[in-house]
């Protein structure tokens, strides 16, 4: 009878379990996909690493500890982790570099003018992002990408809060000034 | 240098704003903050957000893996099982410690050492005291029979716990060979067929093209079915738990039973607990301020109506799709009071968006009924569509 009810309380854990996971997707999978895209260009690595990072937070999931840090703290904290790992096996410097042919970006003449412009500028975009240093990409991927605050980006990369606003306006200032000259 | 920092601290400040979707009044004055900003405003409408099928397709495989993870710990046998569960469960820890306790203490009084560490001191025992015996607690023996393994594992997701009305459901089926052998399915994918938990009768079954293949050894294939929550005579089902159910294979000329290893479910949400009574299609279009509104059809109920629409082309700034980019409307019917429309949902697509509005209104008479879309996100319009209501 034990082993009966405590099936049943797990059972009811699991799908708690699984409706929260399934929420926090949700919530969080398009930013950290968007985090990851502007530190890869290649679409289909985004994909692979964007994969692994909620494989490992599912795998980490009864580990995760609310008291210590918000979930999307914890779950940025994963996303690094995994691009520091990505770069450090990564010995194919053109992964850097872009590659047209990966980048997911429909060339097709077939697009409407306005898709093939905004395109053309998301290649630009993240042609200059690429030349900033890899705090400044860092943070700019966490801003613009994961859509976090300065708080929490202070808060994972260890880092001021007021350090952080500095860095943001000023390499903004510097991409705006790289991208004016691409487009000459 | 505090001037600077001042700037620093501004662009912060309205930057946030900006990414959230408020309406902010540019800064005066600052030629290189306001083009800073305006440049950050161009970087964020520039993300590149994952592709639907991709989202989809890492969903249901992190569901197959969740679960498998669960059934996991639940099919260790005996001990192995229960200390995971402890290990795993704090609550449960806790209560299995009261428990041991108590039944501990109750073995305990059962044998009367309470009563003997009460006694005083210098008390003489009367003789023939029997020694102190603890009955010997024997747990059932929890065997667990190893169930044999079937030829294939069956297991089977969805995108998502629950759906509202309407939306399209996807359900993902993986088969994967137990054996040590290739396997020769005839006739893949099998047929599946929605049912209702209520009447555990099937309110659709797929019929699509099927073809033999070989499953290698160790090996899982998947399968994807699109349900647009419409019954065989293409009517919307009404909202409640549905569940799948698979036909048996031909596997060599032997039929193989497809058994979940977890039953699949499809919840479908109740707006008004309303089942659909009538339903238009309307298939009109207005084109205003660059946005081109599809009605595309009317459900009616006794606890309201649902418009259903579709908004091309997507809005550019996607931003506000993370927090909420809403359309507004009102509707008129045959003239009386403008209203404004009530819940409303959203599912963006890979060019545009469908929108769904819901009125907690009941439709009478068989007059007209004026629908106007006001705004979509920050754009106005006038998206105005004439409906009129048949008998």
């Amino acid at each position: 009878m034990l082993i009966l009810f405590l099936q049943t309380v797990t059972d009811k854990v699991s799908q708690g379990i699984a409706d929260i996971f399934a929420r926090l997707y949700e919530e969080f999978m398009p930013k950290v996909y968007q985090y990851i895209s502007y530190r890869i260009v290649d679409s289909n690595v985004v994909e692979d690493i964007t994969s692994t990072v909620f494989e490992k937070a599912l795998t980490n999931i009864n580990k995760y500890d609310s008291d210590k840090a918000s979930f999307s703290t914890w779950i940025f904290s994963i996303a690094r982790n995994t691009l520091i790992d990505h770069y450090r096996l990564s010995t194919k410097e053109k992964t850097r570099q872009m590659n047209m042919v990966s980048l997911g970006l429909d060339n097709d003449s077939g697009c409407p003018e306005e898709e093939l412009i905004r395109n053309e500028e998301i290649k630009t975009l993240k042609s200059c992002i690429s030349q900033l240093s890899s705090q400044e990409q860092e943070i700019i991927s966490l801003k613009f990408g994961g859509e976090m605050t300065n708080r929490q980006i202070a808060k994972i990369l260890g880092l001021s809060e007021t350090n952080v606003g500095v860095i943001i306006y000023r390499t903004v200032r510097k991409l705006r000034d790289k991208f004016k000259d691409a487009e000459r | 240098m505090t001037g600077q920092s001042d700037k620093d601290k501004q662009f912060s400040v309205i930057l946030d704003d900006l990414l959230a979707g408020k309406q902010v009044i540019p800064p005066v004055g600052d030629e290189d903050l306001r083009t800073t900003l305006a440049f950050a405003l161009k970087m964020a409408s520039l993300q590149c957000p994952p592709s639907p099928e991709f989202a989809a397709k890492l969903q249901a495989r992190l569901s197959q893996e969740l679960m498998a993870q669960e059934a996991g710990k639940k099919a260790k046998p005996g001990f192995t099982w229960f200390k995971n569960l402890l290990l795993d469960q704090p609550v449960l820890r806790a209560v299995a410690v009261f428990l041991v306790i108590g039944l501990v203490s109750l073995g305990m009084w059962r044998a009367g050492i309470f009563g003997l560490i009460n006694t005083p001191p210098g008390t003489v025992l009367p003789t023939g005291t029997p020694a102190i015996t603890v009955a010997p607690t024997t747990s059932p023996s929890a065997t667990i029979t190893p169930a044999r393994t079937p030829l294939l594992t069956v297991t089977g997701t969805t995108t998502r716990p629950s759906y509202n009305p309407g939306e399209v459901v996807q359900i993902g089926v993986t088969l994967k060979n137990n054996t040590n052998n290739a396997l020769l399915l005839e006739q893949y994918p099998p047929i599946l067929s929605v049912m209702r938990e209520q009447t555990r009768q099937p309110v659709y079954t797929f019929a699509i093209a099927r073809k033999n293949i070989s499953i290698s050894r160790g090996e899982a294939v998947s399968y994807w079915w699109t349900w647009d929550q419409r019954d065989e005579q293409g009517k919307l089902v009404p909202p409640g738990d549905y569940y799948v159910e698979l036909e048996d294979i031909d596997f060599t000329g032997q039929a193989v039973k497809l058994e979940f290893l977890n039953p699949v479910h499809v919840y479908i949400n109740s707006l008004t607990g309303a089942s659909i009574e009538k339903s238009l299609f309307l298939n009109q279009s207005v084109t205003d301020s660059g946005f081109t509104v599809t009605l595309q059809r009317l459900e009616m109920s006794g606890g309201g109506f649902w418009v259903y629409s579709s908004i091309l082309p997507a809005p550019d700034n996607h931003l506000d799709g993370q927090t909420g980019l809403n359309a507004t409307a009102n509707y008129s019917l045959d003239g009386s009071w403008v209203k404004d429309t009530g819940i409303s949902y959203r599912q963006y697509s890979d060019i545009g968006m469908n929108y769904v509005w819901f009125v907690p209104e009941p439709i009478t008479g068989t007059g007209n009924l004026t629908f106007t879309v006001t705004s979509i996100g920050k754009w106005t319009g006038n998206w105005q569509f004439n409906i009129p209501l048949k008998g």
